[in-house]
């Protein structure tokens, strides 16, 4: 063949070819290849959101968001030159500006910045192209919120594991602790998207090439707390370090009060973070949810339950007090030195007689106790939503497994002692649950939250004779709070003084109100603050007559 | 004859205007620029044509090859940039490898077609004129001019008529290496060219010397490919394969070409309306990707129309290579090598069926030494045909 004739014949292969290729591109994946072209010269950016605001039940902030300033990196057009002139104007960065490109395609370098620091920062630096200044909304708090700062919680930079699970970015900010964490994805928000035309350079060829995405703020929370009332429980506790207040209402769950001290500032959370850490009070800890204690003899109602279920005991059942228990080669002591002499359970409930509840655990018996206990299928936890809290240790065999249990171990836990460790969240929700005569809605900390109900079947008269005692507490002027009592409050309550290791008994007071058609319940613990009557019962008091008074 | 001449003129004509009119959408600067460019080196060999008589340039042709090889020489010690492909007189840079290609065009017709010398005589020599600037080019380091040189010796060398034992192994030497990649393609390879040895009927020694220098072909280009290569060639050559994969590297600008055609559809974004190369998304929208921003702009439709212009420009080259003998016809068959390389090379990279080697498309593309050399060309043709 002559070379002219397969020249000729090599261009028309080669032409076609072209007009094949040409056609895939131009007809066949034209549409797919005209988005991409957009996508491609517009870069988008987010827009952080706004959380959502955080309201108390009468529409008082706690805790909403201010716009601050922050500077931006975009790594990919970062040069070395760049990265050295960062460094000389920034000097200490947290970020580690060699691996910034994995950190994403916008990364934060400074935050929080005021206007003034801006202006300076735009004075000083010399043109380096991929920074970019923007606005952030950041969180603020209330003056008051530090009294519910253990509900509230706090937020902070996302975590290099939080960011992967929830698909953020570096320096977005996230729920930490309280409803701030369980309730993030809603007050979290959706964040928007602004467009800058850039080259294959990173030079900026319009700054606005199509309207923004707006952000979206979060959802707005109402809690059912009441800040007034946090900030009057703090103002009870003056004479006392720790301790915590919990209420909620048991027909709908919502919680009135949760109040701990010490507390913390979730505005200026992360620069004292160390100072809060290192603190030997433990301020970071909600001792509502996950401080646990012996519940001393707050746990006695409980006993009395499974004790009339155990049919050990009944109303009329009378044990003789002379001061103190024997069993075995050991003698328990009761808090009255004297003795009660002889009692009835409403009595004994009422003066919180120590032998009597001896002689209950010691008919109902070790294991006897802890299967009725099985039975009554207690919830360890409240389930209240704020992350962390902590399940409470009382006498089930699976919680116990691998502790020592000896016969007369019932004889300590029949007057919350031993083993048993409760929060006092949890000893509310008992609390609650004899109020309502086995009903009781458990907490949640906002109106919307579904409600979710217990139930502990037992026999009316059961609970209607735990609930006289608990009245003679108050009323009786045997009653170990009987001196605070107050015809206007129709409270009903127990006292409670755990020994503990570290010092000083733990004062208790869990109490329901009103006696008739309880609605309430509100639990003071005072720690290392001794009787139950003389620490935490007047709290109480001072508390229900505030919140009745404000709800009349 | 007035056909031809009218083929040789037109076609140039109105790809360099299509060419104008895409830069005059992508840059006014780099249009005025080209234009000028146009317009000097028009008049420049407008002169040339009247001035100078048919057997000078026949005779003084290879003067260029010449010329250029001191340039060349000259580019590697004193070359601008990274890439060492430009020479610099003040303001002016100058590409000399793109005159190499004309000088040796000139060269290899007047050594092939001298009657007094013997054929191997002069195929020794025309491979030691191809080598030298192949060489020099290689170094710079420049595959795509050095790859043209190689072509444009192959097809006059195979239009002047050798053994076709020669053709063929110009041939089988880029399938050697390519199989080489790989030891299995390689061992494929060799049964199939064993067994084409079996069948073809040929002198024993013809079929050592093929496998001989295949086997050295296969042995040497993996090392070529790990010692020679510089790592940025090593992507250009393969981006190709993969453009989305290896996008911010070579790829992306494959892949950038491939957004921009593929957005232009079939009647185009229509003038100035390329997003791609009008946010330098193509960084070579004007020079080695003006196929595909003339694409994104004008379709699918102007695509075809410069297609089709190009067509009448080879048909018209190949109908003159017909009516030539002896000098004149490898020097007209060393030309349409060196447009029909380029045409193929650049548009072929452009839709990602090629490595991007830096070739540009002869008329349209933005840059002055190889507009020069094509026009040069041209005129050459032109004055064939008197």
């Amino acid at each position: 063949m002559k070379p002219e004739r397969t020249l000729r014949i090599l261009l028309w292969i080669i032409v076609g070819i072209i007009i094949v290729r040409l056609f895939q591109y131009q007809v066949l994946e034209h549409k797919k290849l005209e988005i991409l072209a957009t996508y491609n010269y517009l870069k988008e950016y987010k827009i952080p959101a706004p959380r959502g605001n955080i309201y108390d039940r009468n529409g008082i902030t706690l805790a909403t968001w201010k716009p601050t300033f922050r500077i931006m990196a975009i790594p990919k057009f970062l040069s070395q030159e760049d990265i050295n002139s960062i460094k000389t104007l920034f000097g200490e960065l947290t970020i580690n500006l060699d691996t910034l490109h994995q950190k994403g395609n916008y990364v934060q370098l400074k935050s929080m910045l005021t206007f003034e620091e801006v202006v300076k920062f735009l004075e000083e630096a010399p043109e380096i192209k991929s920074l970019v200044i923007d606005a952030e909304p950041v969180r603020t708090y209330s003056q008051d919120a530090k009294y519910a700062s253990h509900l509230i919680g706090y937020v902070s930079e996302a975590s290099q594991e939080e960011i992967e699970k929830f698909q953020l970015e570096y320096g977005d900010f996230i729920g930490k602790a309280g409803c701030e964490r369980s309730l993030d994805t809603l007050l979290r928000g959706t964040p928007g998207a602004k467009f800058m035309a850039l080259d294959s350079k990173g030079n900026l060829i319009d700054d606005n090439p199509r309207p923004p995405i707006e952000p979206k703020q979060g959802k707005d929370i109402s809690l059912t707390i009441d800040i007034g009332l946090q900030k009057f429980a703090d103002s009870l506790f003056q004479n006392y370090q720790r301790g915590a207040v919990f209420g909620f209402n048991i027909k709908t769950g919502e919680v009135i009060i949760l109040y701990s001290k010490p507390y913390f500032d979730p505005t200026n959370i992360t620069s004292s973070w160390k100072e809060y850490i290192n603190n030997p009070e433990k301020p970071l800890i909600n001792r509502c949810t996950q401080g646990l204690y012996p519940p001393g003899s707050t746990f006695k109602l409980l006993t009395a339950l499974v004790g009339l279920y155990s049919q050990t005991l009944s109303e009329n059942t009378a044990y003789y007090c002379s001061g103190g228990f024997a069993f075995g080669n050991r003698i328990w002591l009761c808090w009255k030195p004297e003795g009660h002499g002889t009692l009835g359970l409403i009595d004994a409930i009422a003066q919180s007689c120590n032998v009597y509840f001896n002689n209950v655990g010691a008919h109902v018996g070790t294991d006897n106790f802890m299967e009725i206990l099985e039975k009554f299928k207690l919830p360890l936890k409240t389930e209240i939503p704020i992350p962390g809290e902590a399940k409470v240790l009382i006498p089930l065999e699976d919680l116990l497994k691998g502790r020592y249990i000896l016969p007369s171990s019932v004889i300590n836990w029949s007057i919350g002692q031993g083993e048993i460790q409760v929060t006092p969240a949890w000893l509310s929700l008992i609390t609650g649950i004899i109020a309502g005569n086995g009903k009781c809605t458990l907490p949640k900390i906002t109106k919307d939250e579904q409600e979710k109900h217990f139930n502990l079947n037992l026999p009316d008269e059961f609970y209607n004779v735990v609930k006289e005692g608990m009245r003679r507490v108050v009323e009786s002027r045997n009653g170990t709070a009987g001196y605070l009592y107050d015809p206007q409050l129709k409270i009903s309550a127990k006292t409670g003084t755990a020994q503990n290791p570290h010092g000083r008994e733990h004062s208790w007071f869990t109490c329901f109100f009103p006696n008739n058609n309880p609605e309430y319940v509100i639990t003071v613990l005072v720690e290392n603050a001794g009787h139950g009557s003389e620490a935490a019962a007047p709290i109480a008091f001072q508390l229900v007559r505030r919140f009745v008074g404000e709800k009349n | 004859m007035k056909r031809i001449r009218n083929g040789l003129i037109i076609p140039p004509l109105i790809l360099i205007s299509l060419g104008l009119v895409e830069l005059f959408f992508i840059n006014r600067g780099l249009f005025l620029s080209q234009l000028s460019k146009v317009i000097i080196y028009s008049l420049l060999l407008a002169g040339f044509y009247f001035l100078i008589k048919k057997p000078y340039i026949l005779n003084y042709g290879p003067i260029i090859y010449y010329i250029s090889i001191p340039l060349l020489i000259a580019t590697l010690l004193f070359g601008k940039g990274g890439v060492s492909r430009w020479i610099g007189v003040g303001a002016l840079t100058f590409q000399p490898s793109e005159l190499t290609k004309l000088g040796l065009i000139f060269v290899l017709g007047k050594t092939l077609s001298d009657t007094k010398k013997t054929i191997k005589t002069k195929l020794t020599k025309a491979l030691i004129y191809t080598l030298i600037p192949f060489i020099l080019v290689m170094l710079q380091p420049d595959l795509g001019t050095a790859l043209t040189l190689l072509i444009i010796a192959f097809i006059t060398i195979w239009v002047y008529g050798v053994d076709p034992m020669l053709i063929r192994l110009a041939i089988l030497i880029p399938i050697a290496m390519l199989t080489s990649a790989h030891i299995v393609s390689t061992i494929i390879f060799y049964i199939m060219l064993l067994s084409l040895l079996i069948i073809l009927k040929e002198p024993i020694y013809k079929k050592i010397l093929t496998i001989g220098i295949l086997t050295l072909t296969s042995l040497s280009t993996p090392i070529v490919w790990q010692k020679m290569l510089k790592p940025y060639q090593r992507d250009r050559l393969t981006a190709f394969l993969n453009p989305e994969k290896s996008l911010n590297k070579e790829g992306w600008q494959i892949y950038q070409a491939k957004i921009a055609m593929g957005s232009g559809g079939i009647i185009g974004k229509g003038p100035g309306k390329g997003t791609q190369k009008g946010l330098a998304f193509l960084p070579a929208a004007h020079t080695d990707f003006i196929f595909s921003s003339f694409g994104e702009e004008f379709g699918l439709l102007g695509l075809i129309v410069i297609l089709f212009t190009f067509i009448i420009f080879f048909r018209t080259i190949l109908r003159t290579l017909e009516l030539k003998e002896g000098n004149e016809k490898l020097i007209v068959s060393g030309i349409f090598a060196y447009f029909f390389i380029h045409f193929t090379f650049n548009i072929l990279s452009n839709l990602s069926l090629l490595p991007v080697v830096g070739i540009p498309l002869p008329f349209l593309s933005f840059g002055g030494s190889h507009l020069l050399t094509e026009m040069a060309s041209i005129l050459t043709l032109l004055k064939l045909e008197v």
